[in-house]
């Protein structure tokens, strides 16, 4: 269990992280999402003592925290987070990486074949990771913590460059990790997947961390709450809003207009369907605020 | 940290640059054992013409003054009837002995020769040493004769009494333990010395280039460190193996030597007495001391680089520290210079790790004080403070080894 306990960041007169103070529990993956710049990866470098905190600190299943330096040591045993593709070495291949994490944190050596497996490696991992595309390179570094195996796995960006079925494969790892118990930080922005996947979801606003279910309520309840329609025009707006007050619209920069249900009764949702029908609105669905639609939300970009 | 240890180990022997630098050692190497060992021309050599030219030179003069009165003649003749007289017999044996292959009369014959040479021609403005000793950088060529003449007196002396065969090869020191010997008084030192310092300059630095890798193993940084140290002094052993290949080809062309072969040391102490200033210790033991005293060295290059690293974070100040640590003697060394200063108590004084041993800086320098034991305490005792004051601030709470 991470407890981050009263964290802020400054620097200079900037404050990045404004007094954070939140829990993230084992078997929980967490989805940290925010514009580039806000404090995602700050939080992480906090979190893994690459940065030290203007104040606050982090405790790590109950009492252990960075006070020393053999602290540290213990803390990141239990405690990884992925490197960057940018930084791998290119003289070595990729298993040669995976043996390296393995054997620092004294993992199954099992876990290299499998995990070479899970994300279709094979062909290229014994290969000098100079050689590798931006996809196989991530594919490596997101393999690299997985072989690591620590209870607690950070990763920023994780699906950068990587193709909708990678994404898929990387997604589906995280749920058996997640599964076994391990506590799962992510930042990225493919909020789709993240949503898909995540537990809990964070937006970072000026330095607090915000969880989606406060901005919306029931947010990650699979509750009917919104109709979202694409391009409507201004006309069915107005009308919309005489006929149905009680309704409240918001127009996304995506051009996608949320139209916000104060119910989900069965005779309100037939009769909004039909008078969209009427009104020659053909591109709409019934379901939640997702978290584009929350992002877009959160961060001003209504029009 | 066996782990780490591995991982540190590998990149250090799969890094280009380090790469070159062995490829570069073996190729200077070879190049020295196929064509600079055999082009090896010592000053003293066994020159059966010389000493035949010198000889018949000196007894035809002495034949004819044979039965003349000096009186008359220059004092000089006088001196040199008399010194001819006494030396011509040596140089003669010494041609028979050749003549009879039996080299150990020679060394006999030669040491006596050698000696008594010296005695005569040290100061002495009638008479001169081999002019090649006397070249245009060498201010100093009469002192370096007289100590070249007396180490090979030394020389000379002990293979009358050794168990082995002698060989052309042994008395002209073109053995392979005498080439290595040889160099240890020469460059060795300083190039096995900026190897290390190349091979590790970047032994911590290179980590900036990789820190989301690095950064959360779960390794402390002082362990980190140690096991810096360590990999740079496995790999520094390694650049014997291209100088140990190189030996053995000069070994099959000129033979291998032996470990009891001599190897004269000055003998500072002995001056007063004028008993003869050298005494000798086998080339085992002068291997051995000299090997101890680079491997010293070693580690306070391989120290002070690391110091250097976590705290100016260049490899530009680790080259010019370490390129001061190599060279910074030469910023007082000049001859004599230890009558005025104590330059024993400088470890830097300890470069020249062969010159240290066999004593011939005592002869440079002229102290008494400079000592391969005292030079070990001293170069123990400043990798001993740079490790430690490494481990100290490696120890902060503030100190990241990777930023």
């Amino acid at each position: 269990m991470i407890d981050i306990q009263n964290i802020t960041v400054q620097f200079g007169t900037r404050t990045v992280l404004n007094d954070i103070e939140i829990k993230f529990n084992q078997g929980e993956m967490i989805g940290l999402v925010a514009p580039n710049g806000t404090g995602k990866s700050t939080l992480m470098n906090v979190i893994m003592n690459y940065l030290q905190p203007t104040r606050g600190k982090v405790l790590f299943n109950g009492n252990l925290s960075y006070s020393s330096k053999s602290n540290e040591v213990k803390i990141h045993q239990f405690v990884s987070m992925m490197p960057d593709q940018s930084d791998l070495y290119n003289h070595l291949s990729g298993r040669t990486h995976l043996k390296m994490y393995a054997a620092m944190w004294k993992s199954d050596p099992k876990l290299i074949d499998e995990t070479i497996e899970a994300l279709n490696m094979g062909h290229y991992v014994n290969k000098k990771t100079g050689t590798y595309s931006l996809g196989m390179r991530q594919r490596l570094c997101f393999a690299m913590q997985i072989v690591a195996n620590t209870d607690i796995m950070m990763m920023d960006e994780v699906m950068n460059g990587l193709d909708p079925n990678n994404v898929e494969i990387i997604s589906k790892i995280l749920l058996k990790k997640k599964a076994e118990g391990k506590m799962i930080i992510i930042a990225s922005h493919l909020l789709d997947n993240l949503e898909k996947y995540a537990d809990r979801i964070f937006l970072f606003n000026e330095g607090k961390l915000v969880n989606t279910n406060e901005i919306i309520e029931g947010f990650s309840q699979a509750k009917i709450k919104t109709i979202r329609v694409k391009n409507m025009d201004d006309s069915v707006k107005e009308l919309l809003k005489t006929k149905y007050p009680l309704i409240k619209q918001q127009t996304l920069v995506t051009e996608m207009t949320l139209l916000h249900l104060p119910s989900s009764e069965q005779q309100l949702l037939s009769d909004l369907t039909a008078f969209l029908v009427e009104n020659n609105v053909m591109d709409f669905a019934f379901g939640k605020v997702t978290l584009n639609d929350l992002y877009a939300l959160y961060y001003h970009e209504v029009v | 940290m066996r782990r780490y240890f591995v991982f540190e180990l590998k990149q250090f022997f799969t890094s280009k640059k380090n790469i070159a630098v062995f490829a570069l050692l073996t190729f200077a190497a070879l190049f020295y054992a196929f064509k600079l060992a055999p082009a090896y021309d010592p000053i003293e050599k066994v020159d059966y013409d010389e000493i035949e030219a010198r000889y018949l030179t000196r007894a035809e003069f002495l034949d004819s003054m044979f039965g003349k009165s000096l009186y008359g003649y220059h004092e000089s003749v006088g001196h040199a009837v008399s010194m001819f007289g006494f030396l011509n017999p040596y140089d003669e044996r010494r041609l028979q002995a050749l003549d009879e292959g039996d080299l150990r009369k020679y060394a006999d014959e030669t040491s006596a020769w050698y000696y008594y040479t010296n005695v005569y021609t040290y100061r002495n403005e009638l008479l001169a040493y081999n002019p090649r000793y006397y070249m245009e950088d060498r201010r100093f060529a009469e002192e370096e004769a007289y100590y070249a003449y007396f180490e090979q007196f030394q020389r000379y002396d002990t293979y009358k009494r050794v168990w082995y065969d002698l060989t052309i090869e042994i008395l002209e020191q073109r053995t392979a333990l005498q080439t290595l010997e040889r160099l240890l008084k020469g460059p060795l030192p300083y190039i096995l010395l900026i190897a290390t310092l190349l091979l590790t300059i970047d032994i911590v630095t290179k980590d900036r280039r990789h820190p989301s890798v690095l950064k959360g193993f779960p390794i402390a940084d002082w362990k980190r460190l140690l096991v810096k140290v360590f990999v740079g002094l496995i790999g520094s052993v390694f650049l014997w193996i291209p100088i140990i290949v190189g030996l053995m080809i000069v070994g099959f062309q000129f033979g291998s030597g032996n470990l009891d072969l001599p190897v004269p040391v000055y003998g500072y102490e002995l001056i007063a007495n004028e008993q003869g200033k050298f005494v000798h210790m086998s080339m085992g033991i002068f291997l051995f001391r000299c090997f101890l005293l680079l491997a010293t060295w070693m580690v306070v290059i391989v120290s002070a680089v690391l110091l250097c690293s976590i705290i100016f974070r260049q490899e530009m100040f680790n080259l010019l520290v370490g390129g001061l640590l190599i060279f910074g003697d030469r910023f007082y060394a000049s001859r004599g210079v230890g009558y005025f200063w104590n330059v024993e108590y400088f470890p830097i004084s300890y470069v020249q790790v062969g010159n240290i041993v066999s004593k011939y800086q005592n002869f440079y320098f002229t102290s008494e004080g400079l000592h391969d034991m005292l030079g070990l305490k001293l170069l123990l005792a400043s990798a001993a403070i740079i490790l430690v004051l490494t481990l100290l601030i490696s120890l902060s709470k503030r100190f990241r080894l990777i930023k």
